[in-house]
């Protein structure tokens, strides 16, 4: 793939007539043939986990699945849906209630949104449903982490014949929300020649104009074709303004702020998935007045900073783990526990990324053992290439021919390199907002965002199956920290599914790096045992909010 | 001799100590031969295999900007070391320690390379330590795994 247009300084033209082009459309590749993905071979399901029999119906010959069967009868789907339901009445209620101090009204207005199907361009899809709460905020059906490395399916079915996947699926394991509003707006640091913050495994979300870099998230997936699929972000404003918490809206946000001239098309523009090809690439169909068209961007700013809020809230981002207490000297570790803490420090490097507020000093000093942060946020907020293989099980991989409404998702097909940071500073989403970035490409292609390990070890249920990293390749935190501890020690030039025989795949195993480019060398041999591996695991286990002392 | 011409002389060997001082041979990328080099870097092949190999070396933690990179110098020919690989890999503050790790690609099988080691920090500024020169073999096509 060889777009890279930001690579070196650029004319002034050139940059304009770039971000012309990337405003209409996104950049094709110039190699724009769909490769075919394989098939999967040498697929195992997770040890301990079983389908549900009501998803048997749903698997299909090659290890795929029906997912629109699986939309109607997963039971995690179920789960996640009438929980949501049972949180948005609670929101609303409380919304209702005239109680609330003005920090709770915002909350509440976030939390009415996250938890609102009807944002979306078919009225089917919350932006919680992919980020569940019982999951840490993200994915929230075991069958997803099995079967598609943890991609949900977006609003809208595919109803072509005989087309897989039979819905529309993003390309990724979607990223918790938890302590996402502590990442600050995306920078570069010039003294350290690095990036820091922003939202998304990308970086894209970086928060410029408002900066609040989880706001700005919290407004792409509700017009992700993939996704909730809005063919315009005034449909999202729309939508509020019909809905049940107008009145709340305008509370936080002022009376008349959803006041808007709505043409007399409004339902059937926004009844229009975003990526149709009767659209024409317009990313505002609705024909607004200029007032009425900058009342909307406003409402959907703040309906974004509502969001953010909810995330900031004590229901998202409370700091009640068990480690969180252990700092405040309430609670001891286990001696495992502790022998985890130590290894994460020590010989797993864990914290030098992960950052677990442990005083330190540069070149070599003395670790005091004090806690210099009482809230680490076991991140950096840098971003790495981990050198994680491809998973061959995304269904994005399939999405590479026209859907009913004329939109292909992934051209490329197989062929599609997921870049990271990559594909966001080479504008394959359009321009990125600092033109200066793009001389940057070379060191970032290929490094993703160093999540927070916090809430990482939370599940729904016990046997629950949680995909990790942004392809969901991972599917255990013991395969985590095996992938970090082993990944140079069993390193083979295959694909996934490929290992060769008396090897197993993810046990001594690792296929090559989907994304060679600045591959991170801090992990891939730290030498640990197989019992110190579990010893991590249990230190990881205490990150998860909720804990009672 | 005059105190003016006293004082010149003595700033001209100012200058001139300065001088050297200041053109030393150690850069990245100059063609020192082994000869010359005081190696303090010790690099090991952690693994090799047909067409890539792990290389590392441990320092004290070098501090500077925490992203730096571990680099590899190699070719066939130990008086031309014309191809280079980075890894970034990050320094953790309180460690003692660094270890550096270069993952060396688009090897040829059963071909032998010499390299020399070093590093850098994000901003370019190097590492102290200098490298001889070392080599080492990548395995056959279809060679099983072995040390």
């Amino acid at each position: 793939m060889n777009r890279r247009i930001f690579q070196t300084a650029p004319s002034a033209l050139a940059i304009a007539g770039i971000a012309l082009l990337s405003g209409l459309f996104r950049i094709p590749s110039l190699s724009a043939q769909a490769t075919p993905p394989p098939p999967i071979v040498n697929f195992s399901l997770p040890a301990g986990f079983q389908i549900p029999p009501s998803d048997q119906q749903c698997i299909l010959s090659g290890n795929r699945l029906n997912v629109q069967c699986i939309i109607a009868n997963d039971p995690d789907f179920k789960r996640v849906r009438a929980e949501e339901a049972m949180l948005e009445a609670q929101a609303l209620a409380t919304a209702k209630s005239g109680t609330l101090d003005p920090y709770h009204q915002v909350e509440t207005l976030g939390k009415l949104e996250i938890f609102d199907p009807t944002l979306s361009v078919n009225k089917n899809l919350a932006c919680s449903y992919c980020h569940d709460p019982a999951s840490g905020y993200g994915n929230g059906a075991s069958i997803l982490s099995v079967f598609t490395g943890g991609a949900n399916p977006g609003s809208v079915p595919i109803t072509v014949h005989g087309a897989y996947p039979n819905n529309r699926m993003a390309k990724r394991n979607p990223q918790s929300y938890v302590y996402a509003s502590y990442f600050p707006p995306l920078h570069y640091n010039q003294s350290q020649a690095d990036f820091y913050g922003g939202n998304f495994w990308d970086a894209r979300a970086t928060g410029y104009k408002l900066q609040n870099s989880a706001a700005e998230q919290a407004q792409d997936p509700p017009l992700d074709p993939e996704e909730m699929a809005n063919s315009d972000p005034a449909c999202v404003v729309w939508k509020i303004s019909q809905g049940k918490y107008k009145f709340f809206f305008e509370q936080v946000f002022g009376a008349d702020s959803l006041n808007i001239s709505w043409p007399a098309d409004v339902a059937h523009i926004c009844s229009i998935p975003k990526g149709a090809a009767e659209l024409g690439g317009n990313p505002t169909p609705l024909a607004l007045s200029t007032a009425d068209r900058t009342l909307a961007s406003k409402d959907f700013d703040e309906f974004a900073q509502a969001i953010a809020a909810y995330e900031s809230s004590d229901s998202v981002s409370p700091f009640t783990s068990k480690f969180d207490h252990y700092l405040a000297g309430h609670v001891t570790l286990t001696a495992q526990e502790q022998r985890g803490y130590e290894l994460f420090r020590g010989k797993g490097s864990c914290n030098t990324c992960h950052l677990d507020g442990r005083s330190s000093t540069q070149k070599g000093g003395t670790d005091t053992g004090a806690a210099a942060s009482v809230q680490p946020l076991f991140t950096d907020t840098t971003y790495n290439n981990l050198g994680l293989p491809k998973n061959v099980m995304l269904p994005w991989y399939s999405e590479d021919t026209p859907d009913q409404w004329g939109f292909t998702g992934n051209p490329l097909g197989f062929g599609f390199t997921d870049e990271g940071m990559g594909l966001f500073l080479d504008g394959y989403y359009g321009a990125p907002p600092n033109l200066d970035w793009g001389v940057f490409l070379p060191q970032f292609e290929g490094k993703f965002q160093t999540s927070t390990v916090r809430d990482a070890a939370q599940v729904p249920y016990a046997g629950f199956v949680k995909a990790y990293m942004h392809n969901g390749y991972l599917t255990s935190l013991k395969e985590v920290v095996h992938f970090y501890n082993t990944r140079d020690v069993y390193p083979y030039n295959v694909l996934s599914g490929h290992c060769p025989a008396g090897t197993v795949e993810k046990v001594n195993c690792w296929p090559m790096p989907e994304d060679i480019n600045n591959e991170n060398t801090t992990i891939g041999h730290l030498g640990l045992t197989s019992a110190e591996e579990d010893d991590l695991v249990a230190f990881l286990q205490t990150l998860v909010d909720g804990y009672k002392p | 001799m005059t105190s003016i011409k006293k004082d010149q002389l003595k700033v001209s060997i100012i200058i001139v100590a300065v001088s050297v001082l200041l053109v030393s041979p150690r850069s990245v990328g100059a063609s020192e031969t082994s000869a010359s080099t005081q190696e303090d870097l010790s690099p090991i092949i952690e693994s090799v295999f047909d067409t890539f190999a792990f290389i590392g070396w441990v320092t004290s933690n070098p501090g500077g900007t925490l992203l730096h990179y571990a680099i590899v110098q190699y070719g066939t020919d130990p008086d031309h070391l014309d191809r280079t690989a980075k890894s970034p890999s990050r320094v953790n503050p309180a460690h003692g320690e660094m270890i550096f790790r270069v993952r060396v690609n688009d090897l040829q099988p059963g071909t032998t390379y010499y390299y020399r080691v070093s590093s850098q920090q994000a901003n370019g500024a190097a590492d102290p330590g200098t490298s001889a020169i070392h080599k080492f073999t990548t395995r056959a096509v279809n060679q099983t795994a072995s040390q």
